[in-house]
């Protein structure tokens, strides 16, 4: 018989949000106290149940689970004879008839066995065989049950009214005063605290993003926290560098004088947020927002609000209640948002709702930064490493069931590669599994609407004559839809043309590099592509070819990796550009800055004008073409007269 | 911020969800409130550990003072018709004639009630259990009864369909059906009241209510912690026995309201398992198939079923400790089991604890000791007369239908609830769940409790 390793279970730090690694330490000692383990029952600690505590301990009431944490504590800590005893006593519980005796039975048995005879852990399956437990439901029913939409669609509408909207954008203005007294230093150091308590309550934030999105664990894990944490890392180490003064260069003609340029906030950013990378999406543009000194508004997808997260993340990290604001609802709440005139609308979505927000800043004059859809293209040379091209393939058009802006939506690869290309894409894309844990590969779809574009594009790819090779169990209904890959496909299926945001992969072959660039630009987007092949020099040849705001070579979506990096699209894709450099002082008011001596001197260009000064200004004019060191002399032949007669004609005045 | 309704249920379980169906479909605008979530059978939890910590407050057991009952308390949108066996019966003069004689409300008799269970039943599917694929746990059940002359009978169920012949085990279903065949108020009254228009709101637990003049408001927190309140014309309390006597607690009712939370009752259930040396596999086939029907039980106040528990509960329930319980344990498909369902005459009493957590005193009396062994000895002649090996009785009690503490009554002295079903001293605030009941009926609460509801909903609409 297997026994507890205490060192074994080192990995438990990480297993609870509500306990510590010591705790579960104590509840592996009091399970095997329990359940020590018979034949073809493994003990407690070593079935791994403890590791799937929180299942249970997010349930409990909180005075319980404190109670509980006490026990575990003091299991941890108890010689085992002790435990044991203590345990016997508990077990008397109902001959003594001591109401805390029996709690304290319950509490610890009911714990112990609901982890073990739960089936927790990666020992489950053993238990369960163990006892013969077959009960099961065999029965698949198809479709969504009805019922479904009518809860979606009787949610009451709990959006704020206007004046609700009204007072969010008053306290962000107060609140803007407050985040611009800040330094640069303290804003990066509450960013800092941002990023360790994301790092701490990770668990508990992939768990509120995979139910609502459906997402698999392990894209949550890289999409929402590992991305947020790259992100805040970039502003750590640059922001200051990005945001500081810069000194620019100063004409000859102003010679004596002093060129800058501030990165100032603009104020209050509102920011309308994507259901696809709910987490991320709030994070990083309030973020960066905030680094540069603004308060934000940030108003999520109604399909994935995680309601109150954002604003229980931010307070522990330090934020002031209205440095930023979440503000909940449909797009109607978005438009009265934008009606405050925030300083700058940082907007994500699809292009359809892209063209609406920017019609009702336009009205305001706010101005907006857009990030919108794609039809991204990988195009794929005969010398590309096969097996690599494939996974990254996969990987590019089914990461986060291809609800990514940024997914690759169409392959076309080169005629001699096409056939093994597409033979090992559909034997691979085979073996990927659904489902939200972390021992899945692909989670399920987030919204009904989007299953439903899914469905009508692989209808119309399928009456147009494309071949299917994979996920042809697809009810048209669930979810849970698997990766789908399409040959046989033209530029007429909509699957093509418009931004299918689900687990597609359309193969298409091509014969040339010059089809290969028409092809990849045949469309009204531009967000982002990437060139696989072994040849460098003509994956950069073609990369620069394609009119897109972002390019990976051997590789897909790094780019958007990248936080040093900006981020946006070119043609319908989008206006703009989002983290980076660029980003960073997208949201600064670039204030340009002169600055000049408190001197008796009169500048040339100011009144009066005379026919003597603009000779003068014309010898000046030519002169300020200035070439080599005779162009130097020659301007300061022009300019020192000019100034002498500009300061004469200024201190004297016009002579009548 | 305000919100504007004709009405405000609280609670979508069996209770709530019959109102909202009527007054919805009278073209009310009505608004249920429910402190879980709304799972179908596509994200029902799967298993037991899940099942507990997400259908359930707080994980599954709630305890009386002295930790001797386990009550179960569902939280989740359709209640208890989510995580019950759905077994729906009438209840009988011997009930009813009760109920009158505490009460003085005259339609508390079988006639009375009949045209509230007509309507309540042409909501739902109602099937009795399927003979041909009872188990061997039901098999022995029923050999057992017969050779000890008690009288038993099938029985029925709210379901539409369980498809047994396709290999489906309705234990599974304790945690939501994924056949969609347990009549559920989500698949007929609740998604009926959303079809005629009413709003429901999930997560959202609510903290307080108040009458004033011309409304009722109701103090709520949505899951993200915000606190919203909403306000409306009528108020139903639905939010099960428990959940109704607490909230009127927090919301400092005690005062107006001399009994609240007196005259609790929850049917203790006790259960025995008897291991057989052949493999029993209770878990196979429908959960349970048969009841007692012999008036000599019924006259001693309790009932039997034959019945079975998951794992969890199993290793709960089972006496032994480490190995000699875990041995127990790896045996379970040789086990067989069946419930004392204690008609209980002594009430218990809800309160609440310092810092507002529930409080609930409940014990069996002399009177419901003598039922519950009453009922013990004849389950062990039962299991004796299929030739069980061992008996092994349960560790503790049950209460899976809890009851009263906002008792029917004709003065604030002795219950909280006059016959129009509003709380005495109230013009607006209603009441439809089992926290009616003015005694322990002996008899699964569900049936009755949606036909009260509906009733309560066409006065309503009524009246209005």
């Amino acid at each position: 018989m297997m026994r507890y390793e205490p060192q074994a279970y080192q990995c438990c730090t990480a297993a609870s949000v509500y306990y510590s690694a010591r705790q579960l330490h104590g509840l592996n000692r009091l399970g095997d106290c329990y359940c020590p383990g018979v034949a073809g029952l493994p003990c407690f600690s070593a079935s791994g149940a403890a590791l799937d505590i929180d299942r249970l301990a997010h349930a409990m009431h909180p005075q319980d689970r404190a109670d509980f944490g006490l026990l575990l504590d003091m299991a941890a800590r108890l010689p085992s004879p002790l435990l044991s005893l203590l345990l016997r006593l508990f077990n008397q519980a109902e001959t003594f008839r001591f109401a805390p005796l029996r709690l304290a039975r319950l509490g610890t048995a009911g714990v112990v066995y609901s982890l073990y005879y739960g089936f927790a852990g990666p020992g489950g399956a053993q238990v369960r065989n163990g006892l013969g437990w077959d009960a099961a439901i065999r029965t698949v029913l198809p479709g969504e049950p009805p019922m479904n939409q009518l809860v979606r669609d009787a949610a009451p509408n709990l959006a704020p009214d206007a004046d609700e909207v009204v007072a969010v954008f008053k306290r962000a203005r107060n609140a803007h005063l407050d985040i611009a007294a800040l330094s640069l230093k303290q804003r990066l150091a509450v960013l800092d605290n941002l990023c360790q308590v994301i790092v701490r309550r990770r668990a508990e934030i992939i768990a509120r993003v995979t139910e609502e999105t459906g997402k698999c664990a392990s894209d949550a894990l890289l999409g929402e926290i590992f991305a947020v944490i790259d992100n805040l890392e970039y502003l750590r180490r640059h922001a200051c560098k990005v945001l500081a003064d810069r000194k620019m260069p100063t004409p000859l003609a102003m010679l004596g004088k002093q060129s800058r340029v501030w990165y100032e906030p603009l104020g209050t950013i509102l920011v309308i947020a994507p259901w696809n990378y709910p987490f991320y999406q709030a994070i990083v543009p309030i973020s960066i927002a905030f680094a540069a000194g603004n308060a934000v508004v940030h108003k999520p997808s109604e399909f994935t609000p995680l309601r109150g997260l954002i604003e229980s993340i931010l307070a522990e990290a330090g934020f002031a209640p209205d440095w930023a604001q979440v503000v909940y609802g449909t797009g109607s709440v978005g438009a009265t948002c934008l009606a405050q005139r925030p300083d700058k609308l940082f907007f994500t979505g699809s292009v359809a709702t892209g063209k609406k927000v920017m019609a009702q800043a336009a009205d305001l004059l706010v101005p907006v930064e857009l990030e919108l859809g794609g039809k991204d293209a990988m195009l794929v040379f005969a010398d590309s490493n096969l097996e690599r091209s494939v996974a990254g393939a996969m990987w590019g058009a089914f990461t986060n069931t291809g609800q990514s802006c940024t997914s690759i939506e169409r392959c076309y690869v080169e005629r001699p590669l096409y056939d093994r290309f597409l033979a090992l894409l559909v034997s691979q894309t085979r073996k990927l599994t659904l489902g939200t844990s972390s021992d899945h590969d692909i989670g399920t779809m987030t919204t009904p609407t989007q299953i439903e574009i899914v469905r009508a594009h692989l209808a119309d790819a399928l009456a147009k004559g494309a071949t299917q090779h994979t996920g042809q169990d697809w009810d048209g209904q669930s979810a849970a839809i698997p990766p789908i890959v399409l040959s046989n496909v033209t530029h007429e299926m909509c699957v093509m043309q418009e931004e299918s945001f689900g687990p597609f992969l359309p193969v298409m072959p091509f014969d040339s590099e010059a089809e290969a660039i028409t092809l990849a630009n045949q469309t009204i987007y531009g967000l982002s592509a990437c060139v696989w092949s072994g040849d460098k020099a003509r994956a950069e040849r073609v990369a620069r070819q394609l009119k897109v705001g972002n390019v990976s070579i051997n590789n897909h979506m790094i780019t958007e990796g990248n936080h040093a990096l900006p981020f946006g699209g070119a043609k319908q894709s989008g206006i703009g550009r989002f983290k980076g450099e660029e980003g960073l002082r997208g949201f600064c008011n670039v204030k340009a800055v002169m600055v000049d001596g408190n001197s008796a001197k009169i500048e040339a260009n100011w009144y009066p004008f005379t026919t003597a000064k603009y000779e003068a200004l014309d010898k000046m004019t030519v002169a300020s073409r200035i070439r080599g060191l005779g162009g130097i002399i020659r301007f300061a032949l022009a300019g020192l007269p000019l100034e002498q007669l500009a300061n004469k004609l200024g201190k004297q005045g016009r002579q009548r | 911020m305000q919100s504007d309704y004709d009405a405000i249920v609280i609670g979508a379980g069996v209770g709530g969800s019959n109102v909202a169906a009527e007054l919805a479909a009278a073209g009310w605008r009505c608004l249920v409130i429910e402190a879980g979530r709304y799972y179908s059978r596509l994200d029902s939890p799967r298993g037991e550990l899940d099942g507990n910590a997400k259908l359930f407050w707080h994980g599954g057991l709630e305890l009386n003072r002295s930790a001797s009952i386990a009550m179960l308390r569902a939280r989740v949108v359709g209640g208890g018709s989510i995580v019950n066996q759905a077994l729906l019966d009438e209840f009988d003069s011997v009930a009813l004639d009760d109920w009158r004689k505490r009460t003085g409300l005259q339609w508390l008799s079988e006639t009375g009630m009949a045209p509230w269970y007509t309507r309540a039943r042409g909501a739902l599917h109602i099937q009795p259990v399927s003979e041909v694929h009872a188990n061997r746990n039901a098999q022995l059940f029923r050999q057992g009864f017969e050779a000890c002359g008690y009288g038993c009978a099938t029985l029925q169920r709210g379901q539409s369909g369980c498809r047994h012949e396709e290999g489906n085990d309705c234990i599974e279903c304790l945690y939501g059906c994924r056949l969609d065949s347990k009549q559920s108020t989500p698949l007929t009254s609740l998604q009926a009241a959303l079809k005629s228009g009413a709003k429901l709101l999930t997560e959202c637990e609510v903290e307080t209510v108040s009458e004033e003049a011309g409304q009722v408001t109701v103090r709520a927190r949505l899951a993200n912690g915000q606190p919203q309140v909403f306000r409306a014309g009528q108020l139903v309390l639905a939010a099960g026995t428990l959940g109704s006597n607490a909230l009127l607690m927090r919301s400092g009712w005690g005062a107006r309201l001399p009994v609240l939370g007196q005259g609790y009752y929850c049917h203790p259930q006790f259960m025995y398992f008897a291991r057989y040396r052949e493999p029993v596999n209770a878990q196979r086939g429908p959960f349970q198939a048969y009841k007692s029907d012999e008036p000599t039980f019924r006259a001693q106040g309790f009932k039997l079923e034959n019945v079975f528990s998951p794992p969890i509960g199993t290793a709960l329930l089972l006496p032994g400790l480490g190995r000699d319980h875990q041995i127990s344990m790896a045996a379970m498909r040789h086990y067989a089991c069946i419930e004392v369902a204690v008609r209980d005459t002594h009430p218990g009493r809800i309160s609440l604890a310092a810092g507002g957590r529930l409080c609930i005193d409940k014990e069996l009396d002399k009177e419901d000791k003598r039922r519950a062994t009453a009922g013990y000895q004849a389950v062990r002649n039962v299991f004796r007369a299929t030739g069980a090996e061992a008996i092994l009785p349960g560790r503790f009690g049950i209460g899976l239908h809890l009851m009263g503490g906002l008792r029917f009554a004709r003065r604030p002295e002795e219950g909280c609830v006059a016959g129009d079903y509003r709380l005495f001293g109230s013009q607006r605030i209603h009441v439809a769940d089992a926290s009616l009941f003015p005694s322990a009926p002996g008899i699964n609460p569900s049936l009755t409790i949606m036909a009260l509801a509906r009733r309560l909903g066409c006065q309503m609409a009524e009246a209005a």
